[in-house]
């Protein structure tokens, strides 16, 4: 049984190949992107293991050998990682989703995932566990954000469209910040409250490696549910029907995404907390570069996301002495006036 | 090699849109499904490619093409939708590689062949020159073109294209319809969705006209397009002529309306 009748057509196709094989149509996917961004990432990976808080360089300010050792170790090396990690999820979420939806303007928190995750550990906090075991708050955001996912599932249902599940993620996002927001009203202490909204605004100050293998287990499912749907978000680029019949169904694309997305990003933020705009300005920034083609734009965001969010980070602690700043908030300031300025560059102002 | 339709029928909800058709569809064939709005032909088209809940069968080479697995469906249908949706603005070259996409394994990138495949649908299409140009700078004729291009670009033995003419100016729709006919000659079964009946008698050689969900009239276009045809399915008045020995067909009037002209 022939899998791909012998149509007349492939003869023909050949003498046109033959008669002008001077021009490749379809440019080899480039390295172009992957050839700037790596060496940048790798640049502000060593900026954060170089620049500290109150010290840099590779003395530590003490020339004491075995501090300089645990600040590397146990500091830095953690921080880095977290930024890395985090923020590649970010940029790479970002972009699958504004793939998935076919809208430059989603973002990663838009399905409940990251809300999810941030009640869960506001819950932690709540109950004053987090002081108990410093663990069980990255625990509880990652329950939050399993929990956010069943529930986005139990509420669209298998075969839903695309637009159900962006209205159930509306509907989880506007309960979780609900109950958020109820317990702050009854937070035990005003210093709880304060606790918590720190917490919220997103850090990767004082993580441990320990964070790491918690975020970890679920990011690289996350990024490996991804990967699997880049072909299927191409296809989307034809519409629902094409993308069907080109053997990439819609709703395997969408549950991977989905699926890819909660579990990456939840885990992102219940070690760090949620930091806004890397995965909504991170794959805006990238797509003139990548062809404004939905697979290649992925991991190359991640690679932006993941040196965006490092060197946010290294601002921080570029500032001068006082309470840090935090990482959600840095991000934010950076990226909210940016992004209205891509926003009124493409539409030529806000008025048409 | 056939397409071999058993019983496929379509319901939305409780309302019929199909009743179960029946028909043998051979290569080589440019077969036209016409008839009124609502008269079932797109819900035909789609279930034929699996996109709605339907009963019956559609076997090709006796075999089910629901029971293929995914990426051998999409090798042996392709399908032309009725939205010309292009949702980012890459290159044209790029969207008719999209064509390429069952062919290629997992994580394989488009080879030379595959190229060459892009090549000559654009080709087929005169949209060679348009290889380069991003899908959101064309006009609609050449929007219509490059994505027609995508689908030829599957180089599917079966081709289901839903209204590919709608919105065209006339040069585009004679462009389009000789590119189907010209497939089809290459030896694939080519079933489309039309509205105008001029060009349906034109260049289909074979013709299905459905009317409330139901088959009425199925066979070469001068035994489908008679006067008590076209009156029972569209109720219209039809104008028969001849042009160079071919069949041309108006729709005249509304049927009932003799009295009037117009």
């Amino acid at each position: 049984m022939s899998v791909e009748p012998r149509l007349a057509a492939e003869a023909a196709a050949q003498h046109a190949a033959d008669a002008r094989p001077d021009r490749r149509l379809l440019a080899r996917p480039v390295a172009r992107p992957a050839a700037v961004l790596i060496p940048l990432v790798a640049a502000a990976a060593a900026l954060s293991l170089w620049v500290g808080r109150t010290s840099s360089g590779p003395a530590f300010g003490l020339g004491d050998a075995a501090l300089a050792e645990t600040i590397l170790l146990e500091i830095r090396v953690p921080r880095m990682l977290l930024g890395l990690l985090v923020g590649g999820t970010l940029g790479l979420c970002g972009a699958a989703l504004q793939g998935l939806l076919r809208n430059p303007l989603a973002e990663p928190g838009l399905l409940g995932a990251s809300s999810g995750a941030a009640l869960g550990a506001v819950l932690v906090f709540y109950f004053g566990l987090a002081a108990a075991d410093s663990l069980l708050l990255p625990l509880g955001g990652v329950a939050g954000s399993i929990g956010a996912l069943g529930l986005l599932y139990a509420l669209a249902g298998r075969r839903a469209e695309l637009v159900t599940i962006v209205l159930a993620g509306i509907a989880i996002n506007a309960l979780a910040a609900a109950l958020t927001s109820l317990a702050l009203n009854f937070a035990p202490s005003p210093y709880a409250a304060l606790e918590i909204l720190f917490w919220m605004l997103g850090s990767l100050a004082d993580r441990s490696l320990v964070h790491v293998w918690l975020a970890l287990p679920l990011m690289i499912p996350g990024w490996v549910l991804i990967a699997a749907a880049a072909r299927g978000l191409d296809a989307l680029t034809l519409g629902e029907e094409a993308a069907a019949t080109l053997g990439y169904a819609p709703a395997r694309t969408q549950w991977l995404v989905v699926g890819g997305t909660a579990l990456a990003v939840g885990a992102a933020v219940a070690v760090s907390g949620v930091i806004g705009f890397v995965g909504l300005v991170v794959p805006h920034l990238l797509r003139p570069w990548t062809g404004h083609h939905p697979s290649r734009l992925l991991w190359p965001s991640f690679l932006a996301g993941a040196a965006l969010t490092l060197a946010a980070d290294i601002a921080i602690r570029l500032m001068p002495p006082g309470p840090e700043l935090k990482l959600g908030v840095v991000t934010a300031l950076i990226g909210a006036p940016f992004f209205l300025q891509l926003i009124l560059r493409r539409s030529g102002g806000l008025g048409s | 090699m056939t397409l071999a339709l058993d019983g496929i029928g379509v319901l939305y909800g409780t309302r019929i849109a199909l009743e179960p058709v029946s028909l043998d569809l051979e290569p080589g064939e440019l077969v036209g499904l016409i008839g009124p709005n609502g008269a079932g032909k797109s819900s035909l088209l789609k279930a034929i490619a699996g996109l709605v809940p339907h009963c019956g069968t559609a076997a090709w080479e006796s075999r089910p093409l629901a029971r293929m697995k995914r990426l051998e469906r999409a090798r042996t249908l392709a399908y032309l939708p009725q939205t010309q949706a292009a949702h980012w603005p890459i290159r044209v070259a790029e969207l008719v590689a999209l064509g390429r996409m069952p062919h290629l394994a997992f994580g394989e990138h488009p080879s030379t062949d595959d190229d060459a495949a892009v090549r000559w649908a654009l080709e087929q299409c005169e949209a060679l020159e348009l290889a380069d140009r991003r899908v959101d700078q064309l006009s609609g004729g050449e929007r219509a073109r490059a994505l027609l291009a995508r689908a030829l670009a599957v180089r599917a033995p079966i081709l289901l294209a839903d209204e590919p003419i709608q919105s065209l100016d006339p040069y585009h729709q004679l462009k389009v319809m000789s590119v189907l006919r010209g497939y089809a000659s290459l030896g694939a079964l080519v079933v489309v969705v039309l509205h105008d009946l001029a060009l349906a008698a034109r260049f289909c050689t074979r013709l299905v006209l459905l009317s409330r969900g139901r088959v009425i009239g199925e066979g070469r276009p001068e035994d489908v397009l008679t006067p008590a045809a076209l009156e029972d399915g569209y109720r219209v008045e039809p104008f028969f002529s001849r042009h160079d020995g071919e069949l041309v067909v108006l729709p005249w009037r509304q049927a009932g309306d003799a009295g009037r002209r117009g």
